[in-house]
């Protein structure tokens, strides 16, 4: 099976543990008196973050873990608060008792939590011998903002603010996991044409995203003309965004009530932007040398993969076929198929991102306006919902649980929360100058790791 | 090494309607001029996400890249804040970057300039009712320059930095 998230909540009487497989939801139950968890680290790696988290979160002992550091709460912040307890209302922190220190590597480099190496705050750690890195880290969670948290006690409609605002790059994919979970809770179905207005803004997003990412690619192997190609499509897909929604970044786009007014300009984007997008990967072809700095550059196995159970183009890049699109009839019908590579290197993550842009603007140019009927929310019931949503980073889970008409429990496992865990394995014996392009050819995004 | 890349790519730089506004191209030399004016060498400014969505770093990002051009504008990028003539905050000020906050803050040089970027360094919002957020921070940053909105658009990001070089 696949681990996809380990959390915790609070109920009356116990801590309930809620461990989300690919095949099935496991719940156990905790005493609160001496709460303790048996880690399931040794079969599952990736499980080691979701547990640092719990424990730090709830003040859960973990047993058997192999990693007892604190990981949400960095210096000063202080230990003996459990702000996920129903218990803990302050509405901010009072520092008094033991206080968190910031772990450093013995006679490692650390850089950060302010770097080049990656726009959003984020420390690194490392050790190298003769500039071959030979133990790799990264400390999220600086930017650790308590959105769990502030989300209960809400209403679900009063929780959209927030959720569209956790990650601006992947806003409309975190909008459409929130529609659907208030779908399921309001128990009603989305009429085709309101999913193909969707759709068309997850795929914007998903060509916007990739984009990004060759740009900054580009960028790291002094490849200026490819950089200044992709870049000016990123701001052309922004323009495009804010046409069709009013917002860059598509806030408050993913809406049951309202349709584009035209999208004349969104067609232009697509065909030009895949015409030369052709003329690109026609011209790149006939030239090897970003081959050179990038082949076997990074490399993650396929076994890795399954292990700590990556997603999106970390695991599409190593051979393992995983994307939430290839289960829903809905894309299968608009032209969908999915791009796999298997080297599972920093090459291989480049070439796919092209390959998936296609494939996003094939599938939006099947998504054609039409006029959109009105269609109502539903009120929202009471139970615990979960969602899914293929990201341009991966597969994003969230999940809610409501309780007399409030939210209960707000959780979500964004993509970057298992991809960052392969990091260690692709910088190590690298050569320390490669280490910024070996982490910006991984889809991370710190804002939705540190919610 | 990289000789392959002397190659030009033919579609880079060909494309007129991938161009930005007549506005921006008015106030990026309007800055320009300022800096020249005011600063005997280029502006250098330090960038510190302190709890952001992204949005903010991306659209500064757009900034310094060749679309925009504000290298060549006189504003620089600067991984030293000892060397930064301006701090650029963006996001929540959160417990866990408020360390970090002050230990740049120290090492900017004097006069100490620093440029809120976005609502989430000037209101928090819609983050306000949470715990993680650094209370009482409005003294800290009394002096701010403010640009806002969610995230700033390049255009009125060129605009805010405008502003504040008039201010300098």
């Amino acid at each position: 099976m696949r681990l996809i998230a380990r959390f915790a909540q609070e109920k009356d009487d116990f801590f309930e543990i809620i461990t989300v497989y690919d095949k099935r939801v496991i719940k156990e139950r905790l005493n609160k008196k001496t709460p303790a968890l048996i880690s399931i680290a040794k079969d599952y790696p990736a499980a080691v973050w979701f547990e640092r988290k719990i424990s730090d979160d709830f003040g859960i002992s973990i047993l058997y873990s192999n990693d007892e550091r604190p990981f949400v709460k960095h210096e000063h912040f202080p230990l003996g608060i459990y702000p996920m307890r129903k218990g803990f209302t302050q509405s901010t922190i009072r520092h008094e008792g033991e206080e968190a220190i910031d772990i450093k590597m013995n006679q490692g480099v650390v850089i950060g939590p302010t770097h080049p190496y990656h726009l959003e705050s984020v420390q690194l750690q490392f050790f190298d011998r003769k500039q071959t890195v030979l133990h790799f880290e990264m400390m999220p969670f600086y930017k650790y903002r308590g959105i769990e948290k502030m989300l209960e006690g809400l209403k679900v409609s009063e929780g959209r603010e927030v959720v569209e605002r956790i990650s601006a790059s992947s806003s409309v994919a975190y909008q459409m996991a929130f529609l659907d979970i208030e779908l399921q809770a309001s128990k009603k179905t989305l009429p085709d044409m309101i999913k193909k207005r969707h759709s068309f803004l997850l795929e914007l997003e998903r060509v916007i995203n990739h984009l990004t990412d060759l740009s900054l690619l580009c960028q790291l192997v002094e490849f200026s003309d490819g950089a200044e190609f992709f870049i000016k499509f990123v701001e052309e897909g922004r323009k495009t965004m804010k046409e069709l929604t009013g917002h860059r970044f598509g806030f408050s786009s993913v809406r049951v009530d309202s349709d584009f007014q035209n999208m004349d300009e969104a067609y232009n984007f697509v065909f030009l932007l895949e015409k030369e997008l052709l003329v690109f990967r026609k011209w790149i072809e006939t030239r090897d040398k970003i081959l050179e700095q990038t082949l076997l550059l990074g490399q993650i196995p396929k076994q890795k993969v399954l292990d700590y159970g990556l997603v999106g183009i970390m695991a599409r890049c190593s051979g393992v076929r995983l994307d939430r699109r290839e289960e829903e009839p809905f894309f299968e019908k608009h032209d969908y198929y999915m791009n796999v590579e298997d080297a599972g290197d920093t090459f291989s993550r480049f070439n796919i991102r092209i390959s998936e842009i296609f494939t996003s603007l094939r599938i939006m140019r099947t998504l054609s306006k039409n006029d959109v009927l009105p269609f109502f929310l539903g009120t929202v019931n009471d139970g615990e919902y979960y969602s899914y949503v293929e990201s341009s980073l991966g597969e994003l889970m969230m999940y809610i649980a409501v309780k007399e008409g409030v939210i209960e429990r707000f959780y979500v496992r964004d993509p970057s929360f298992l991809n960052a865990q392969a990091l260690p394995f692709c910088v190590k014996n690298s050569d320390v100058s490669n280490i910024g392009l070996i982490i910006k050819s991984l889809p991370l995004n710190i804002s939705a790791i540190d919610l | 090494m990289f000789s392959f890349f002397k190659d030009e790519f033919p579609l880079a730089k060909s494309n007129d309607k991938l161009s930005i506004s007549s506005d921006a191209v008015h106030i990026r030399a309007l800055i320009k001029d300022l800096i020249d004016e005011k600063f005997s060498a280029p502006l250098k400014v330090y960038i510190l996400d302190s709890g952001s969505c992204n949005g903010c770093e991306l659209e500064l990002q757009v900034l310094f890249s060749p679309i925009y051009d504000l290298p060549t504008f006189g504003v620089e990028v600067s991984y030293e804040s000892e060397e930064a003539d301006v701090l650029l905050v963006t996001g929540l000020i959160t417990e866990n970057m408020y360390g970090e906050l002050q230990s740049v803050y120290k090492k900017l040089k004097e006069p100490k300039r620093i440029i809120l970027i976005g609502d989430c360094p000037i209101s928090a919002a819609p983050f306000k009712n949470t715990f993680a957020l650094k209370d009482d921070m409005e003294n800290f940053f009394s002096t701010a320059f403010k640009i806002p909105a969610c995230p700033p658009e390049p255009l009125v990001l060129l605009e805010g930095l405008h502003e504040f070089l008039k201010r300098v």
